[in-house]
């Protein structure tokens, strides 16, 4: 078995299992046993790649986690679920880069490569979201409202940056 | 797709977390603010990748294998995950070696595709390198097409061929291996007349001037010269008989290609007329470069069909010398037979070379493909076909298609005087 799909396996069970265990211990059984049996239908998805079938578990997983802030699942459990969801759409996406590929030459390196960033960024993911974790910042109408100006801005930069690119 | 999705699902969670005043809701959206954001800083200011493709020979024949060579530079800043494809056309086949790859260009760095090809015959054309750079999370992708033109040539397949007893009745000035029917230095015996100075004494017929008192006789030879010989070459669709991916088109292609290099090797000028959706002529024509021409022409021959050329009867046919000798390339339909009988009563001289479509299915099918009486009937009608041609004084040639293409053609000439007897026979 190859590391891609190590790791593709490894991020749809810790999504699964920490949003499945999340809604069980929010008294949500019933949605945990869905959210088990979407997985494993993802699962044979990635299986018989049908690459495709990431982008419908990024939109549902998201909908779960939405719906896990209001019955108060607790935070850590909804991050390490996104972190899992959006490593598995990425590694997917990949895997369909590559598969696309006529008669490529050795992947294996650039596999590596791709892991290793992944790696990277999930650290730095865990980094950001821990520090408000940690100092327990409470959002305000001020900081709603300064967070928002940073978002506009932000937003005309990327596209910006988006037209001058491409 | 994704870059749209990914924007969304932050907004969303962000203008929740304002809406609602829920931190959980910012927090959440800090992660895919993450990847967005790796992924925007990943992206390369410019791309400059020097690229070029190197194709050895560039024309080979049908079976050989030639190597294709892409040489690919950044000049430019890094590229991460860069994928960078050959665009093959669909009709030739890689046999070995890659013609994608998706790696990390450093500035400066070099990187090589190398794969062999194969394919079918015909002029082939590639169209450019498709390049997709961007971040390597694949959000922001930008995707364009290099344009490096190539083209492959790939030649049909010619064997040998020893020689094809044709006799030509009108033969042309330079000496060649056809018999002229006028007496010069040549090998056949010819007739004998009264010796000459200047007569080799090889030539002296010491017999006949035995005979006589006071006179010597020397043998004349029959001088052996070249001649005007058109090819023509069926190419209506309804003549190509297909069984998988074999076609007995491809067949007679070779076997055209065959007979042309022979004829123009041993320097006679030969005219080409391929017919099916249009008419393609290549002019009579001798020497090493119209051996090219012909070649040419017969790479890029397809089938194709045509109202006007579906009939032989409408071939235009005042471009043939009087009297020259044609050759004729075609599994033969029965309609075929009065334009060939009314070419032979205009004293032409005809060849059909006819390799048998029956053969050529019946070869390639399983016995369970067909039924044992129905391939009787169409024996019977094409050897009574190819009877009739016979009888109105054309050679034909039926080769079997069943045999690989080489064999049928190493038999050529013993199979051709036997049927050359066998006509002299029945007239």
């Amino acid at each position: 078995m190859k590391r891609i799909e190590i790791a593709v396996i490894l991020s749809i069970i810790l999504s699964t299992f920490s949003l499945g265990f999340g809604f069980f211990m929010a008294d949500g059984s019933e949605f945990s046993i869905l959210i088990i049996v979407l997985s494993l239908f993802f699962l044979f998805g990635y299986w018989f790649k049908f690459y495709w079938t990431s982008h419908i578990f990024l939109v549902i997983n998201f909908v779960f986690i939405c719906l896990g802030i209001f019955i108060s699942i607790p935070i850590w459990i909804l991050l390490i679920t996104l972190i899992g969801v959006i490593v598995y759409w990425d590694l997917l996406n990949f895997t369909s880069r590559v598969n696309n590929l006529k008669n490529a030459d050795s992947i294996f390196e650039i596999e590596e490569k791709h892991l290793r960033r992944l790696l990277i960024v999930i650290l730095c993911m865990g980094l950001i979201t821990s520090i408000p974790l940690i100092l327990e910042i409470q959002l305000n109408f001020i900081f709603a409202v300064f967070l928002s100006l940073v978002a506009v801005v932000g937003l005309s930069q990327a596209v910006r940056f988006y037209n001058r690119s491409f | 797709m994704r870059l749209f999705l990914s924007m969304t699902l932050f907004f969303i969670l962000f203008l929740l977390g304002l809406i609602t005043l829920k931190e959980e809701f910012i927090l959440l959206s800090l992660p895919l603010a993450v990847y967005i954001g790796v992924a925007l800083i990943s992206i390369p200011a410019d791309i400059d990748l020097k690229i070029s493709r190197k194709i050895e020979p560039s024309r080979f024949i049908r079976g050989d294998q030639i190597e294709v060579l892409v040489q690919i530079h950044n000049s430019g800043n890094i590229l991460r995950e860069v994928i960078i494809e050959d665009i093959i056309p669909d009709s030739v086949t890689v046999v070995d070696g890659h013609t994608s790859l998706i790696a990390d260009l450093c500035p400066d760095e070099h990187l090589e595709l190398n794969y062999k090809i194969t394919g079918k015959r015909g002029i082939h054309h590639f169209e450019g390198l498709r390049i997709v750079s961007g971040d390597p999370f694949g959000l922001f992708q930008l995707r364009m097409i290099n344009p490096i033109e190539g083209e492959v040539r790939i030649l049909p397949r010619s064997f040998r061929i020893k020689s094809i007893p044709i006799r030509p009745e009108v033969t042309k000035g330079y000496t060649g291996f056809f018999p002229s029917k006028v007496g010069g230095t040549g090998v056949e015996f010819f007739n004998v007349r009264e010796y000459q100075p200047g007569d080799a004494m090889n030539t002296i017929n010491w017999s006949a001037s035995a005979r006589s008192y006071d006179r010597l006789f020397s043998n004349e030879y029959q001088m052996e010269n070249t001649a005007d010989i058109w090819l023509i070459l069926d190419a209506r669709r309804r003549s190509d008989f297909m069984v998988g991916v074999e076609s007995l088109f491809e067949i007679m292609v070779e076997i055209t290609t065959s007979v042309a290099q022979l004829l123009i090797q041993n320097g006679n000028r030969v005219g080409l007329l391929i017919f099916g959706g249009f008419l393609d002529w290549t002019y009579l024509g001798s020497g090493k470069k119209h051996r090219e021409k012909v070649l040419a022409a017969l790479t890029k021959a397809k089938t194709g069909e045509s109202r006007i050329f579906n009939k032989l009867g409408n071939l235009p046919t005042r471009i043939f010398p009087p009297r020259s000798q044609i050759i004729f390339v075609s599994p033969i339909h029965s309609e075929d037979y009065v334009f060939l009988s009314s070419l032979r009563g205009r004293l032409y001289q005809v060849l059909c070379i006819s390799p048998d479509p029956i053969s050529f299915e019946l070869g390639r099918w399983d016995q369970e493909d067909y039924s044992e009486l129905g391939v009787r009937i169409a024996k019977v009608e094409r050897r009574f076909l190819l009877s009739r041609l016979r009888y109105s004084g054309i050679q034909v040639l039926n080769l079997d298609s069943s045999l690989p293409i080489e064999m049928s053609l190493g038999r050529f000439p013993a199979v051709f005087f036997h049927r050359a007897n066998l006509i002299r026979s029945q007239i």
